[in-house]
């Protein structure tokens, strides 16, 4: 009753126009009170905003945003996708396919997918629009392979899988670099498909001269120092890592600080009025984010009370399926969860009840892990909470949600038949971890 | 969906001079918000980057640990009033200004009722986890025992930023002034 | 059923705080017959390790099994239990807490709203894990750069030459693979559950003390209860507590079979060695104790003293 209740706020306040992350404060501690008074509502609302944005691994998303923006403004990013056109320049959506690969590769530094998407996003989708490429198609192309961030190592996601389970943290992360490719391939096929069969959808190709030209061979920019150096961005800060100098979020703040190096003292392309209008517009994105786990936490937080996970969760376990029939279900289950959860929440809550019902089932852990990874990935693309949908919404005025969400859902599709296909032959999850032993 | 830009607000001109002028004081702590979260940016880059050192030279990093953290909090919650100065928090982007017409004020004012009564439930709310904080003597585990009410503290002043900010876009909207959500963002 | 107990905790399945909880919810269920449920929100479900103190404080949940040292940030006093070798073991220390030593902590505790109405241990504390070399005597610990845990870990790792470093826990494993850390500091369960020792090669197993984990209740809410309701809740978690004591043996030795298997290098000290560990540890871990917790801290050490002797 107080869960409908919940529901009837939030979508009421969200038709008023009221920002997500208050519809979700709003009807989390309104469901809170309900249940168990006000004055610890009163109690709980700060302190719950409080103590989950007070993680040290959130840091990365403020640093990489900040990073992003001086990319942006420093005019890296137009280095960057120069260069990416070269590699990609006979391919029909050359761009989108860099910023699939792109994205693929700072999944690499990242452990979060929101991280990935406002980097990768800030940096490759205004030069995407430059050059005359479908907006939707671009922001759709960065919000879905932006999620690859939890699935090709390092994850935050898996390593709360494995806290959770049992299961090795590095066999996890073997687990998820095979699928994290694949669905970066299936990414960029189905661009190619997309943009190369002109009459079959004449909205999704580059449109513009400059998009054209890097097909038939002209404009090809010549490279530079500047290119090489924005390159160079990903092995200072990968290499930061495994070099052992920081840990994945640090390794952000390394990345400004390289960032700044290039644009401010190399390239000059960086001033102080463009680094004070760097760092405004990160803290708006930034905060913006944080904003949306305070309220995704308080929110879930009150499923979690009002046992709404739980009881979903133990219902499937009562069904007594057989294990393809579990798997469908559960992944049905997950793909409505990751509707109005944030990863984290979803794993934390649900998990733990799950457990017994995989082993009964003889489901490899490390598999399953993978597989609900894939299902986060899509549940940050799909309304109402979707939070790569708001990152890459915020990184232009242009775009609408809907726009994003447009975009986004071919690219969703293509993730679930990367699911399936994980689903049909565990091996290619499976098989890297298994060199191991 | 999209953010929260009002479509309501006609820029240049100013039809009540008094409101505009209240409308620019509120106006100011939204600035002010946006740039002490964008210092704060800048010191947690900082001091990420002295944690770093400090370890690798072997020197206990605990304390930028602790700043690192309590950098995050002020961040997350003041910049949230800058980030609704600028009127970019995200919406669902439902406009039903066109179902109201020239009611649409109506709308905009239930809205502010809605976010502003909130902030103020936030600010108490965060208001009673600093004061607890400050009352208990609550110190950060390590051994830099920072005292955390400093961190908290973030929780009522963010709120009432962002509170001051929203007073500022409505002010703005009455006087029929361009609230600052209208202005290019980027 | 006539009541509804909504029970909290924050440690993973498979650990003797999970168990416990688990059987704390079975017991009441079955010792009401069925008049009172209890819910369960296992591994921070409900509430995470950061805020489960405020959590029960504010009745989100009505009972938790979370650290007593969680309150230490607010409350010094409650820290002791993290000074190594205090007591023999586990069934000694429940002991001791079911005397004036339970009351002092309980006594603390009620400043914030809480109570406690029985006892869980986390296991034995502070083991060190690291990749440069076996840690036989506190002063292999010198060069080393080591995740802390707590402020009484990290003055001792100062002391004697290593380097305390501040780090998040999910954090730990990729430090500890890619060199960032040379190991870490906790507890056999978490160097286990964390999966630590897939990253690091030697591991040194101490029995010290175990880390205290009070079963906790809203102070107000325990109090509208009807009196037979308080007894039987009692009663149901004090049946749990002799398991819980075994199950933290069962768990060092398991964990030190798994890693072994696991091929890591386990030391456990010999006695003589073992000698200097108290040696290095306990004054200086009692001092700087002492100089946090005052008056309380010298009542509570004193409780456990005494009653050993
Ligand atoms: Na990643
Ligand atoms: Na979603």
């Amino acid at each position: 009753m107080h869960f409908i209740l919940m529901l009837v706020a939030l979508f009421a306040l969200l038709i008023l126009g009221v920002p997500i992350a208050i519809a979700l404060l709003i009807s989390g501690v309104l469901g809170y009170m309900l249940t168990i008074g006000i004055d610890p509502g009163m109690n709980a609302l700060a302190q719950i905003s409080y103590s989950d944005v007070n993680s040290f691994v959130i840091i990365a998303i403020p640093l990489y945003i900040f990073m992003g923006q001086i990319m942006l403004k420093g005019e890296a990013g137009r280095d960057l996708f120069d260069f990416a056109q070269r590699m990609t320049r006979r391919l029909p959506g050359g761009l989108v396919i860099a910023a699939i690969l792109a994205s693929a590769i700072f999944a690499a530094i990242s452990g979060s997918s929101t991280a990935t998407a406002a980097t990768i996003g800030s940096i490759s989708i205004p030069e995407m629009i430059k050059r005359g490429y479908d907006k939707r198609m671009a922001a759709g192309a960065v919000a879905v392979a932006g999620s690859l961030g939890i699935l090709i190592p390092p994850s935050i996601s898996l390593i709360l899988y494995s806290l959770v389970t049992g299961a090795s943290v590095g066999k996890l992360f073997l687990a998820g670099i095979l699928p994290g490719l694949m669905l970066a391939l299936l990414f960029a096929v189905y661009t190619v498909a997309r943009t190369a069969g002109g009459s079959f959808a004449p909205a999704a190709s580059p449109t513009a001269p400059a998009a054209r030209g890097a097909e038939t061979g002209d404009e090809i920019p010549p490279l530079t120092l500047g290119m090489l150096g924005s390159l160079a961005m990903i092995v200072v800060v990968l290499g930061s890592i495994y070099a052992g100098l920081a840990t994945p979020t640090e390794a952000a703040a390394i990345g400004v600080a390289y960032a700044l190096v290039l644009t401010f003292g190399v390239k000059r392309t960086l001033g102080a009025r463009l680094l004070g209008l760097a760092t405004l517009d990160s803290v708006k994105t930034s905060a913006m984010i944080l904003m949306l786990i305070a309220g995704a936490s308080v929110f879930g937080n009150t499923l979690s009370l009002l046992r709404v996970p739980q009881d979903v969760a133990s219902w499937l376990d009562s069904l007594q399926l057989a294990q393809w029939q579990f798997l469908i279900a559960i992944n049905v289950l997950y793909l409505v969860l990751g509707m109005f959860m944030d990863a984290s929440a979803a794993i934390l809550v649900t998990v733990p009840i799950l457990l017994p019902a995989l082993q009964a089932l003889n489901i490899d852990l490390i598999w399953f892990g993978v597989i609900l990874v894939i299902n986060m990935e899509i549940g940050a693309v799909t309304p109402p909470v979707g939070m790569n949908l708001f990152v890459v919404q915020s990184l232009s005025d242009d775009y609408t949600i809907t726009d994003v969400l447009r975009g986004s859902l071919p690219y969703a599709l293509m993730g679930l038949v990367g699911l399936a296909l994980v689903i049909i032959f565990p091996q290619i999850a499976l098989w890297l971890p298994s060199l191991t032993h | 969906m999209s953010s929260e830009r009002s479509s309501l607000s006609h820029a240049g001109s100013t039809r009540r001079p008094a409101l505009a002028g209240a409308a620019a004081v509120f106006g100011w702590v939204g600035v002010a918000a946006g740039v002490i979260a964008a210092a704060i940016t800048l010191t947690l880059t900082a001091s990420v980057l002295l944690g770093i050192t400090l370890r690798s030279m072997s020197i206990d990093n605990s304390w930028t640990y602790d700043l690192d953290n309590f950098a995050l909090i002020w961040l997350a919650f003041v910049g949230a009033a800058y980030t609704g100065y600028r009127g970019s928090h995200v919406t669902s982007g439902i406009s039903l200004e066109h179902l109201f017409g020239r009611g649409a004020i109506v709308l905009a004012l239930l809205r502010f009722v809605l976010v502003a009564g909130f902030l103020a439930v936030f600010v108490y709310s965060g208001w009673t986890q600093f004061h607890s904080s400050w009352m208990f003597n609550e110190k950060t585990l390590d051994i830099a025992q920072w005292p955390v009410w400093v961190a908290k503290l973030a929780l009522p002043v963010g709120g009432a930023a962002w509170l001051a900010a929203e007073i500022h876009k409505l002010l703005a909207l009455l006087a029929g002034s361009a609230p600052a959500s209208t202005e290019p963002a980027d | 059923a006539d009541l509804t107990v909504r029970l909290a905790w924050y440690m993973p399945p498979n650990t003797a705080v999970a168990d416990q909880g688990q059987e704390i919810a079975d017991k009441i269920k079955s010792m009401s017959h069925g008049s009172i449920d209890v819910q369960t929100f296992p591994s921070g479900s409900l509430l995470k390790e950061s805020n489960i103190g405020q959590g029960v404080a504010n009745n989100t949940a009505n009972m938790v099994i979370s650290g007593m040292h969680w309150w230490s940030n607010q409350a010094p006093a409650l820290q002791w239990d993290t000074i190594p070798f205090l007591v023999d073991d586990a069934s000694s220390l429940l002991k001791k807490l079911h005397g004036p030593l339970g009351q002092d902590v309980n006594h603390e505790l009620n400043r914030f709203g809480t109570q406690v109405i029985g006892w869980s241990f986390y296991g034995y504390a502070l083991s060190y894990i690291n990749n440069k070399h076996p840690v036989k005597v506190p002063s292999d610990l010198k060069g080393l750069k080591l995740r802390s845990e707590g402020k009484l870990s990290a003055q001792f790792l100062k002391s004697q030459g290593a380097t305390p470093v501040a780090m998040d826990s999910s954090e730990v494993y990729t430090a500890m693979q890619r060199g960032t850390l040379d190991g870490g500091v906790s507890g056999l369960s978490s160097i286990v559950s964390r999966k630590w020792y897939e990253v690091g090669k030697y591991v040194t197993a101490i029995h010290y003390a175990p880390l205290v984990y009070p079963v906790q209740v809203n102070r107000q809410w325990w109090m509208s209860l009807k009196p037979e309701q308080r007894d039987l809740i009692k009663k149901a978690v004090a049946s749990t507590e002799g398991d819980a004591v075994a199950a933290i043996e069962k768990e060092f030795k398991h964990d030190i079979a798994l890693m072994k298997k696991n091929g890591n290098q386990v030391y456990r000290p010999t006695n003589a060695q073992l000698k200097t560990w108290q040696e290095a540890t306990q004054a200086q871990a009692r001092k700087n104790y002492l100089k946090d917790a005052g008056a309380k801290g010298k009542k509570i050490l004193h409780d456990i003293d005494a009653s050993s002797k």
